[in-house]
This record gives structure tokens, sequence and C-alpha cells, in this order.
């Protein structure tokens, strides 16, 4: 927690890769969060007769509007599982590359198991990177990019150096009733 | 109509089902709704059967989106779990363990049982309750999937370890029925791994022969559950036969773990390192990740298991150690899964003490030398196939341990004949090993309702019920008990017996106490052979039955009737005892009420 205002400098190749992914997939999310359904009260089927406090049919407030509520759950999980806050948050210029790896590690098997559980993505192009491969004249430049010295209308003879990523669907929880967006994760105090 | 199978198991619960009477059984797994984080709600295919408790001053948890009785007092699932690793004071974890206590009373025993340390008490639930509300949290989230059908009703199977004693199946069932679901049926867990495997293999009639027979060997998180099916021609046809059921045994996937924790624990303190109980508590999940990624990757010789703080800082106090491929060996295959002979009995003291206070945890670890115990009887014909479920064996180093032991028991012809010429058993290839007894169970159901293949088995054990010989009274002692066999070993579903004698003398109006005797060995007693003291004392001691006969107009309370009994295996799978005055005057139900008799 210390000084990690100043942290943003200090950021080294790990960290802004991670970061990186982070963010790709918290946009992602984002763009894909108009499909997702969130649960509201008046979804309940009808609770037993506890007679107690009527209903609340108040809707939480969500103190972010709902499509930051997608990037916040996204990062929620990442920091339940992954620690991924923590760990961009923390200056680690200083810490050894052994040390850095070992957490690396939890940070790694906790974003695998987030992305895995909530979203899935797959490779543009499936074919090994390095393999020669040809890509048709009529090619959709947002899905492949071609780099390099294209010559004439193709079809083009080239090295596949990226397989890319594409998001095939985002399965995020339900979010509760009383679900707070800007709650990434509670402060945490024994007692 | 649909059937659907519940393995409600030890550490997690699984729902799959399929339509009745459809030409295949087309099993689906039901995903089970539940919050995964703080106001944060999946379907998973498994429950976490573990309830985290609140303190009555604390807020009431958040309304589920269906309604389930324990609602706003307990959380239930990956929530709970996550949140008990934290404070493991308020979680109930294990329930079913002691729902099959012989030694406590299932409806008085309250969870979690340590709880009385505190001075303000969580709130608290017995192993009955546990169950009840497991059952109910199941039951509600599959109505509001699926309000045109009803679980109640469903045709439910419901599965619970072979060797649960009576008392524990019936609380399974009672449970069961409180919650409207009447056509229930309950199927051993081991049987519903081998249905699975039936249902999972059309051409099993060419896998399988006769004669051949068959180890089930199933371990979930907390139990070990050995069984033996025999493959049968009968006129023409392959009938299987479940011929024989092991021990209850406390000893499962997260005893494993467990024992990793403290291999890794005592190699921080060697290195000075004193470890809180919440690090001991977080190395348990980070030892099973390490664990299963070296059993994949055996060309690994070491994985870093690291702990990080609980605080923001991810490297301040953050625990290193490295799991190597010794460690893994020395603990889990060498601790868990010896080369033994088979006459090798499990030892009471054990090098890997991880007792827990209050159940009787396996003393010794090794899962070998239970499975020594459980086929020592049946040594002049060892099983042949064998068929294995539970997460445990997701790790092939595992796998092939099992083989060579069963291997290395296989009789030899001479001294000199080498292991390689023994006879192996073979595997048969199974699947799932987490969701197998689910699905399987959803599978019998179908086969019972469409009378197709079923594994014939009846009961597991023979009871005995105990009486008092006639004789000198000496003094201070308790007089001596013989066993008389009430329902022989193997008596089947839906069968009845009445037994002629012993002709017994009931007070009506009163509570009457009786002891009754289990035994998985004695497979030849009959209804009503009488044992001596010495074969009496060999027996297993259940729990002991408590027996009220109402008072009728002919009978007035206080008033002794002489009544011979009827044993009834019901279609349910449950054990009835009826009492019937010899005169005709009277009928009574005698109920299998488990209570602690001493104290």
């Amino acid at each position: 927690m210390d000084g990690s205002d100043s942290l943003m400098h200090h950021w080294d190749h790990l960290h802004t890769l991670l970061s990186v992914v982070a963010l790709m997939f918290a946009y992602l999310a984002l763009r894909a969060s108009k499909k997702l359904k969130v649960w509201r009260l008046e979804n309940r089927t009808p609770v037993a007769e506890t007679q107690t406090a009527p209903a609340q049919n108040t809707q939480a407030e969500s103190h972010a509007p709902d499509s930051h509520a997608d990037i916040a759950q996204l990062l929620t999980l990442m920091q339940q599982h992954a620690r991924l806050l923590d760990f961009v948050s923390e200056d680690i210029t200083h810490f050894s590359d052994q040390q850095v790896g070992a957490v690396a590690r939890v940070v790694h098997s906790g974003l695998q198991k987030v992305l895995r559980e909530n979203l899935s993505y797959q490779a543009i192009l499936a074919q090994p990177e390095q393999a020669a491969i040809q890509i048709p004249a009529q090619f959709d430049a947002q899905r492949i990019r071609l780099i390099g010295q294209p010559q004439g209308q193709g079809p083009y003879q080239g090295q596949l150096i990226h397989g890319g990523w594409q998001l095939n669907q985002v399965n995020l929880p339900k979010r509760g009733r009383d679900y707070q967006a800007n709650i990434l994760q509670p402060a945490e105090v024994e007692v | 109509m649909w059937v659907v199978g519940i393995d409600l198991g030890t550490t997690h619960c699984v729902m799959a089902y399929s339509v009745i009477d459809a030409p295949e059984a087309d099993v689906q797994l039901f995903a089970i709704p539940q919050w995964i984080g703080d106001q944060q709600w999946a379907a998973l295919p498994q429950l976490a059967s573990m309830l985290l408790m609140r303190y009555p001053h604390e807020t009431p948890f958040a309304d589920l989106p269906f309604a389930w009785s324990d609602s706003s007092d307990a959380l239930v699932g990956s929530w709970a779990r996550q949140l008990g690793e934290k404070n493991p004071l308020k979680l109930i974890s294990s329930a079913k363990s002691w729902l099959s206590q012989t030694t406590i009373d299932a409806q008085q025993q309250r969870l979690p049982f340590n709880a009385e340390d505190n001075p303000d008490q969580v709130l608290q639930r017995t192993p009955y309750q546990v169950t009840c509300a497991l059952l109910a949290y199941l039951q509600a989230a599959w109505d509001a999937q699926f309000p045109d059908q009803p679980l109640a009703q469903q045709s439910v199977v419901i599965t619970l370890p072979a060797s649960f004693h009576p008392a524990a199946r019936e609380l399974t069932a009672k449970a069961a029925q409180s919650l409207g679901l009447a056509q229930l049926t309950l199927l051993e867990e081991p049987q519903a791994a081998a249905y699975h495997w039936l249902w999972q293999h059309a051409d099993w009639r060419q896998q399988v022969s006769a004669g051949d027979r068959l180890l089930v060997i199933d371990i979930g998180g907390g139990t070990s559950d050995f069984s033996l099916i025999d493959v049968q021609a009968d006129q023409g046809e392959l009938q299987l036969q479940r011929v024989a059921v092991g021990e209850h045994i406390l000893l499962g996937g997260d005893n494993m773990d467990l024992a990793l924790a403290y291999a890794i624990k005592t190699q921080l303190e060697q290195q000075g390192q004193s470890l809180k109980a919440w690090q001991l508590q977080a190395l348990m999940p980070a030892c099973r990740q390490a664990k299963e990624t070296l059993f994949t990757h055996a060309d690994l010789a070491q994985v870093t298991v690291v702990v990080p703080s609980r605080g923001s800082s991810l490297f301040a106090n953050s625990l290193t150690a490295s799991l190597t491929q010794d460690i893994l060996q020395r603990v889990i295959v060498e601790g868990f899964f010896p080369q033994v002979a088979i006459d090798d009995a499990p030892v009471m003291d054990s090098e890997q003490a991880f007792r827990a206070e209050g159940l009787p945890y396996a003393q010794d670890a090794a899962i070998s030398k239970h499975l020594a115990a459980f086929l020592l009887p049946y040594v002049q014909q060892l099983p042949n196939k064998i068929l294995l479920n539970g997460g445990v064996f997701k790790a092939d180093a595992l796998v092939q341990r099992l083989q060579l032991i069963l291997q290395h028991w296989q009789p030899s012809l001479n001294e000199r004949t080498a292991l390689n010429e023994k006879p192996g058993p073979q595997l048969l290839s199974g699947s799932d090993y987490d969701l197998a007894v689910a699905k399987g169970a959803a599978y019998y159901g179908v086969l019972r309702a469409t009378s197709g293949l079923r594994i014939r088995s009846g009961i597991a054990h023979s009871y005995y019920l105990g009486i008092e010989t006639a004789g000198l009274a000496i003094p201070g002692m308790a007089p001596a008990l013989q066993a008389v066999c009430v329902a022989p070993f193997g008596m089947e579903e839906g069968s009845e017996q009445q037994l002629t004698s012993p002709i017994l003398q009931l007070q009506v109006g009163r509570r009457v106490q009786f002891q009754f005797f289990s035994s998985r060995h004695r497979q030849d007693d009959l209804a009503g052979r009488r044992l001596d003291e010495e074969a009496t004392e060999a027996l297993l001691c259940l729990p002991a039955l408590t027996v009220e006969l109402p008072a009728t107009a002919e009978h007035p309370a206080g008033s002794r009737v002489s009544v011979r009994l009827t044993v009834r295996i019901t279609e349910m799978g449950t054990l009835e005892i009826h009492a019937q005055a010899v005169d005709g005057s009277g009928h009574w139900q005698v109920a299998l009420d488990v209570r602690q008799t001493h104290e």
C-alpha cells in the first residue's frame, strides 16, 4: 500500500503485461455486457412467508453505472482468485526475480481460473505460430493485421506471427441485489 | 416424470437427472446455483456440502433467488467454503460423517461442534438438520429451475456410502421425506459408480464376462468406500451381484492435501519459520494444486508453493516452499498407497497424525492397508477388474500404484513366480470422477423404472439383536448378551421375514432399549440364528435402539406383551422392524431411532 501513488513509474514488463491482459478482458466484458442479465429482486421466486420486514423493493443503488459493474465484477474475481490488484499496486522493483516469479505463479493460476470460468476465448487463427499461411485477398482487416510489406491485392503468403485472440462468450456470475460495484475487495479486520 | 440422482457427498453434492421413460437414458447434469463470492451468483456442477453459520447478533445472510428455509442463518456452497477457510469456527463441514457416527446422536449433537468454546455461540445445527438443509437447498434450486417438475413429484435416488449403518440410512430417508420427497430410493455410492460405467459402456457385456470379480474403489474428499461386484451368468444373460462392501473409512482426498500441508509446514519450521493457523489452512489448497501439477507433469522436479500474506502486499510475509516429487512420493504414494502384503492390517498408531477432535478419522492413512483388510476374506478369488471413482484418481501415478498393489496380491503359483507373470487387474475405463455417482444414480433410477439390468445386492450386512442370556446374575456385571440374527446378509429390498424366535416380552407405554449389532463377514447366518457370547463380541455394536410401544385399549401402559419381530427391507432400502403380539392383539412399528444411551 505504501507509496502506491508513485508506482506508475516502476512497472516492469510483467506488470504491464498482466495489466494489459486484465484491462483487455475488462474492456471486452464491457462490450459484451449488453447481453448480460442482472439478477434483480423481481426475478426471484416468492420467498416463503417469513412475516418479517416487508421485502425491500428498493433496488440497490449502484454507485457506478451498470456497464462499469461488469468491469468491477471481473476485477473483483481477479482480485479474489489471483490477487491482481494487490500485485499490480505493489512496487516490485526491489524484489528478486525469484520472489516475483513465485508470486507470479499465484497470479497466473488465479487469472487462468477466472478467465476459464467466466469467459470463453480462442485464437483467431489456430495454426501454429511461425507456420506458413495464406491469407485470401478478401480478409477482415480487424481480425487479421498484415505486417511487413504486403504486395498487390493478395492472396498473401506469409508467416503467422501471433494467432490473435477473440472473445466468444462472457459468462460472468449474476449479481446479487445488494451488489456494490465499487467494492473490489472489502477491507478485512480481524477481531 | 423424471428421475433425479443426488450424490449427497461428504464434501460436495452433485445432481443429475433423466427423463424416466425415454427409450435411452439421457442423463444430464443439473448445475447448482450458489453464491460464489460476495453478492455473486453462479451455477456450478458441484455444491460444497458446507454450511457457514452466522453469530446470532450478525446480520442475516442475503436473500437467495429462491426460498430456502435456512437462508438467513446459513450460507452453503462455494462462498461458504471460501469464507469458511477464514472463519473455521463458523463452518460446518463433513456433517455426513457425523451422521454416520455410531457414538453420537445425529439428532442431538450440535455443529460446529467446538462452538461451545466461544462465549457468543455461533448458530448451530445437528448433523440431521444439516442433511435436511442441504437437501432442501437442492430441492429449492431444482424447483426454481423446473417449476413444472417439482422435485417432490419426481423419482429421487439418493446415494449413500455402502458402509452407512442402518440408522444413518434411516435418517437420510427421513430428511428426504420431511421435504416431501416421497418417491425415494437409496443407492450405495460404489454401485452408483458402477451404474455410471454401465451407462457409458453400452458394450459392457464385451468388457466383462461371467466369473469376473469387479472391485469398485470410491475415494471421495473425506471417505473411502470399497465394494465387490461379481459378474455371473444366468440363463445366458450376464448378471451383476454385489457381494461385499467395506467398512466406513474416514479417509479421503482431503487427508492427502492436509498431509502435504503438514509436510510443507515441517519443512518451513526446520528453516526457522513458524506458521499461523490461517497459513496452514491456506497451504491445503496450494498443496492440492501443486500436487496435481506434479502428478500431471512427472518430469517436473518440484513446484513452488506460495501462501501469500493476508495483507495487500503479496511479498511481505508471504510463505514460499517447494513441493518436490520426493515429498509427493513419500507422503502421498507411500503414505497412502504403500505396497503392503494382503495380510497387512491397518494399524492404530500412525506417523501421520492428523486427527481432528470429534470424528474417528482413520488412524492408519494407508488406504492400501484398508483395502487389504477388505479383500483378505476374498483372497481365494481376488478381483480381476477394477473401477475407480473420485477426484484422487485423476493422478495416473496413483492408479498405476493401485494396480501394482493388486497384482502383488494375486497368489503366486510358486515362490519363484515373478511379479510380471502374475495377472494384474484390468482397469475399466471410468471418467467423470467427480460427477459419476450422481449420474449413475440417475441412470439407476431409469433402469429401475424400466426394469432394466440391476446390480443384485440386498443388504450388505447381517443384523443382530442382543438379548440377555438367562443365567445367574452377577452383582455389578451387566448380564451377558447373546446376538440373534434378525436380518440375514443379502436380504433383498421389498422382502420381509418373520422371526419365529425370539419371543420378546415388551412393556407397553415405556421406553425400552435394544442393542443392535451388525457384521459384514457373517454372510451365512440365517434369520433367527443365535450366536454365542464369543461370536457376539466380534460383531460391530450399533447404536442402541429405543422403542416405545404406545399403549392401546387392550394393552394399557405398563402391561407386558409377548411379541414376535418382523424385519422388512423397504423398497427404499431402509430397515424396518415390526413387533406383533403373539396372540394377534396388537401391532407396533419399532422405529430405528438412534439415541445415545450412555451419558
